[in-house]
This record gives C-alpha cells, structure tokens and sequence, in this order.
C-alpha cells in the first residue's frame, strides 16, 4: 500500500518536466492556470487514475481467469475479452466513423462483455459445465475468430485505422476525465465480485470434484467469477487498450507474497498490478525523451522476460 | 468498397495482360521509335544517359506507361505535363490541385486510382508499367511493388523523391536526417525528373516559378525581426500527439515562411510525443496538415484544432491561447510542386503584417 502511494505520486511528479511537490498541492488549493498546474491537473493526475483503475482491474482478472481455468499461463485474454473489445472498437471506426477515445470506450467495453459472455455460454454447453480446459478452448478459438476479423477488417482500409493501431497498443494517456469516473464504478463492481468469488477460487483450487463434495454450488461461483472477470478486463481494455503481460505476471507476483489462498491472491494482485503498470508508464516518460513509449510497449518488453522467468521457475506447477 | 470497385474497374477494362503483353509491348517500342525520331525531349537524351537517384542509375529515357504512388508523385507527373502516360496512381492525401483535377478522371479514363493503398503487387503488373515515381518510403520494398533492382529486372524504371531515399534499396530510412531535405533537393528532383520523363523544358519552367515564389516571399518577409516559434503536430484521436521534426521538407518550409521550428531536435515525420513536451516547447503558431483522401481539403484539420482549443491542458500554449492554430494539406509540405505555394501561404500565416 505504501509502495503504491509512491508510485502515484512519482506518477503525478516525474515526466518530461518534474513538478515540485509544493505545485501540485498548490493545484487544487490555490489554482492560478499556470503550465505546471495544468499539467498535473489535466494530464498527470488523469493517466495516473486511468493506470490505478486498469492496472487493479488486470491484476485482479488475470489471478481470476488463473483460478478459473487452473492454468498458470492464462490472463485476460483467455476470456477473448481483448479480442472482442478490439473487434468491436474496428467496427466502430469503420462502420460509425469515429475517431476520438470518447466514443469507442463504449464499443470496447461492449465488445469485452459480449465476448467474455460468448466463451461462458460456449464453454457451459454439453457435457459437464464450463470445465476450465473448456473455457480455455472456447476462448482460445474465439479469440482467433475475433482476431482474424479484426485484421480483416483493417487490411480492407489501412489508413483509416492509424487510431485503432495506436489504441492497440495500450496506453494511459487516451481516456477522458468523464469516462474514467464511469469505469471506476465498473471496476469497482468486478472487485466486489471478484472477493465474493474467493471459495469459489480456493475450492477450484483443490479439484472440482473435492469442491464440489464441500458443499460448494460450482457453476453460480463459476458465472460470477467469470462476470467479475469481463467486468475488470472490460473496463482495463477500455481505458488504456489491451495491455499485455500485467494481467499474467502480476498475480504470480502475488502468489510470492500471498501464498495460494485466493482471500490474499486477490487483494496483493490488484495492489502490485498498479504499481507495475505505474511504473512502466513513468519509464515509458523517461526512456525516450522527449518522446514518449507508450505503457503497452514498456510492459511488453520488460513482461517478456519475466514471463521466461516464471515459465522456468517452479512455482508455477503447484497452481 | 471501394478497393473492391477500383480493382473490378481496371479488371473490365483491360484485357488479359499476358496475351496481350508481348504484343503492347512491341507497340509501344514502334510508338516510342516513331516519336523518337520528331520529339526533341528525346533527343536532349541520347541512348545510355542516366539520372542518379537515390545511388541508382536511372535510364533518362521517357517512360510510356507510369505508375505514380501518393500525392506528390501524382502531381508531379500532371505537373511535368506526362500524365498522358499515366496509367496507375495512388494515393492522394488532399484534393487534386484544381489546375489538373480536369485531367485527373480515373472513374472515366485512365489511370487506374487506388485510393487508400498501394496496389498489390500483381494489380501492378497488370497496369503493364515501365516507370514508378513514389512519393514516399514504402513503394519500393518486398512489401510494397518490390526493391528496385527487382522493378529494374522487370524492365521497369523507378524514381523515389530523394528525401526519402533509404539506407539501401529495399530497406526503410533508419539515418532520417542525413537526407537533403531542403527545397533545393526538391527542385533536383524535379529537373532529375524532368529529363527521365522527357519533359527538361517543363521541368524548368516549373523550378524557376517555384524559386520566383519563394523569392517574392523572402521579399516579403525582408528583414523580419522576429521568427514565430512553430510546431507542426497532427493528434490521431487518442491523447498523444504526431509531431513533423527536422529532417523534413516541412521544416524547410517553416524555415523559408519566416518561422523557427520548436521540434528541431527531433527527427522524421509523425513521431510521437507526449502533451507535456508540446507545452513546454510552447510554440507561437500550431499548424495541423489534414490529411488524408481526394476529398479532404484543409477543413479536414478543423476537429484536432478545435479539440486543442477545448483541451484545458494545453490552453496556456501561445499558439492556442492567442489563436494561431492553423489548418494546412498534408500534400503542401509533402516533397512537390506545392512546396512553393506552401512557403507563401504559411508566410502569411506567420507574418500577416507583411502582406
């Protein structure tokens, strides 16, 4: 907690011009429109909500879908929850011509529940429920029918969709003020969904069989696991595009210092996940001066090896 | 869609290309021996002469069938007076200027237009060329219509504006400032292009009306004490912004209409920067080029110039607060016959009290 604080401030103070602690209190108690206070107000503290919202909400969804499908490699995508919300922002740019953040944010999230809905029902049919390797393979086919839409759809107009291939990209600087208030209330339903999925997780965790001699309702705790999930991963990939690595890496993180219990994943995910997605973001300013690395680029290339790492390391079978 | 109807276009008109391939070519080969013998252009280019560009040697010997790629290599080839040998052409960012848009009727007649992409490799072929003129990187890859020593085997010529030569044939630009990106390189290009195409006279006159535009500008500006500090952004719907730097015609332009250039340390075109770094360059006047279709006038800048006027973060930069954010084409500070004009009409933008 206190290490997330400090990232937030380092995020509100470190960019292209570091800003003194005294201006940014001076922001809000004594507002006099200078550059540095409008700097703070209108661009640093906005990108450091956005990064606070979507990094809780992929570090929370990523331990989710862990849980859900029991596979230590899955993250937010395995719902094709990305892959819908991208689907469903081409469509919009090319079907309704929209061009500003504002009006797509809604047709990603959109687009996320849909998809996220789509693997549920998909995976729940037949014999035996929404088995994890189900949810796996329903969402791991249509992530690969959404995607191939996608490229279908953007190779037909390649100019038009310089706004998706920057949005592709994940960063914290695209949302809007008046979105990021709506999508807070969204993560913050995922979250209560998501701590009320717990025994469900923790049950899951020991075999669907012991879970269910427990007494536990498997499929309700199921729905609602995957709920919270396209609600989080819905909002993340609404705010800063679909961000890779946080949501995978994160929550094994959290297994380093909560151990297996789900009721400690869960919060130290969605603590560590901001700070990541912070930090990379405040790297991101700083490496390329006076340019800028977009967040998605950053957590890309330093979620890669860590990703190897954790590949490699033992911890990962015990899921 | 429009690909779609463009490709089934060209398809209708034209006959299979590989019956008729041989026997066109035969015919153009009499063609150019007959004209040869009366066209004095031919003569000012006897057999073997080249034109450097870009480290390739390139036959100054007038094409028949041309294939320009993006507005500037369009305009050039109506410009020269060769658009009767045009037969493909893609891809314009802006409207056609009004003096050629007459000629320019590709629903009609040739050439083929494609208007959001190069054509694929095999439309290409099927347009039958012996000359490419690109306007930009990109054309002349194994992605794009091929490298040049690939057209070259194909018999077909190819000329890149030298702005954007690359580090090698087939490559991308990787040293974006070692080119010569002043208008002199462009008025290079235009005499290079004017002896390959057959048209030198032209190819003249054009330079000398450009440089008599550009003089009268200077006139104009004689003596100015003060240079306004510009930046020259696009904002492609998300919050970061596309920045035109040094090591591009456009900063030569700025330069040549009285301005100073606040992103002279970075180099190349649409590189990205955050908000931050544009409020603290704080720039004196915005300009925001519109691009990119045949129907996007200036008016297309008109959305990014009023969000920049309603985005409270950047209200304090000179430009946005004194008003001096301006809408411009992206053809008139792309490499070309505009070039010109464009130092004119920017002058005026910056030095309204000199004209």
């Amino acid at each position: 907690m206190v290490v997330l604080a400090a990232t937030c401030l380092a995020s509100v103070l470190i960019g292209n011009e570091t800003i003194a602690l005294g201006d940014v209190l001076a922001t809000w108690r004594r507002p006099d429109g200078s550059d540095a206070q409008r700097i703070v107000a209108f661009l640093r503290v906005p990108r450091t909500l956005v990064g606070l919202l979507a990094g809780a909400a992929l570090g929370l969804a990523g331990a989710l879908m862990q849980g859900l499908t029991r596979n230590p490699l899955a993250g937010p995508e395995v719902l094709a929850v990305n892959a819908g919300a991208a689907l469903a922002v081409v469509a919009a740019i090319a079907g309704l011509g929209l061009t500003t953040l504002g009006g797509y944010i809604w047709f990603a999230f959109l687009g996320a529940a849909v998809a996220g809905a789509l693997v549920y029902f998909l995976a729940a049919a037949g014999h035996g429920g929404p088995t994890p390797v189900k949810l796996a393979l329903a969402g791991a086919a249509l992530t690969a029918t959404l995607a191939g839409l996608t490229t279908a759809v953007t190779l037909l107009d390649v100019s038009t969709f310089t706004v998706y291939r920057f949005w592709s990209v994940g960063a914290l600087t695209s949302a809007e003020m008046s979105s990021i208030g709506v999508a807070a209330l969204f993560v913050a339903a995922g979250a209560a969904l998501a701590i009320g999925s717990t025994r469900t997780l923790n049950g899951l965790a020991l075999g669907e069989d012991v879970a269910r001699s427990l007494g536990q309702r498997i499929i309700a705790g199921k729905l609602v696991a995957v709920a919270a999930a396209v609600l989080l991963a819905g909002s993340a990939v609404a705010l800063a595009g679909p961000i890779a690595f946080v949501g995978l890496t994160v929550p094994h993180m959290a297994r380093a210092f909560g151990g297996t219990d789900y009721r400690w994943i869960l919060p130290w995910s969605a603590v560590l996940a901001p700070i990541v997605l912070l930090a990379a973001d405040i790297l991101g300013r700083l490496l390329a001066r006076p340019q800028e690395l977009q967040v998605g680029i950053v957590t890309a290339v330093i979620g890669a090896p860590v990703f190897i790492a954790l590949v490699r390391g033992r911890r990962l079978a015990r899921l | 869609m429009a690909p779609v109807r463009t490709y089934r276009a060209v398809e209708s008109a034209r006959p299979p290309v590989r019956s008729w391939r041989r026997l066109r070519a035969a015919a153009a080969t009499v063609l150019l021996t007959l004209s040869a013998c009366g066209s004095p252009a031919a003569q000012d280019n006897p057999v073997g002469e080249t034109v450097r560009n870009c480290g390739i040697e390139v036959p100054a010997t007038p094409p028949a069938r041309i294939v320009a790629t993006f507005h500037n290599a369009i305009e050039m080839v109506y410009a020269l007076g060769a658009d009767d040998r045009l037969v493909g052409a893609s891809y314009l960012d802006n409207p056609i200027l009004p003096e050629f848009a007459g000629r320019f009727r590709p629903d009609e007649r040739e050439p083929a237009y494609y208007p959001t992409d190069t054509p694929s490799r095999e439309e290409f072929l099927r347009l039958d060329p012996d000359f490419v003129l690109s306007g930009f990187t990109g054309t002349f890859t194994t992605e794009g219509l091929g490298t040049r020593a690939e057209l070259t085997d194909l018999g077909i010529g190819s000329y890149l504006f030298s702005q954007y030569c690359p580090t090698a044939d087939g490559q991308g630009q990787t040293s974006l400032a070692a080119n010569d990106t002043t208008l002199e390189s462009v008025y290079r290009d235009i005499t290079d292009l004017g002896r390959i195409l057959g048209k030198p006279d032209e190819a003249t006159a054009l330079v000398a009306r450009m440089r008599a535009t550009v003089a009268e500008a200077a006139n104009a500006l004689g003596g100015v004490a003060e240079r306004p500090r510009v930046a020259m952004i696009n904002r492609p719907g998300n919050g970061d912004i596309r920045v035109f730097g040094a090591g591009d015609v456009a900063t030569s332009i700025i330069e040549a209409a009285g301005g100073d250039q606040v992103f002279d340390d970075i180099n190349g075109r649409m590189t990205r920067i955050g908000v931050e770094e544009l409020i603290k360059r704080a720039p004196q006047v915005i300009l925001v080029p519109a691009c990119c279709g045949a129907d996007v006038g200036p008016e297309g800048a008109n959305k990014v110039i009023e969000e920049l006027r309603k985005d409270p973060a950047v209200a304090n930069v000179p430009a946005v607060r004194d008003n001096r954010v301006h809408a411009i084409t992206f053809a008139e500070i792309s490499p070309g016959v505009r070039n010109a004009d464009a130092v004119a009409a920017i002058a005026r933008m910056l030095h309204p009290e000199r004209f």
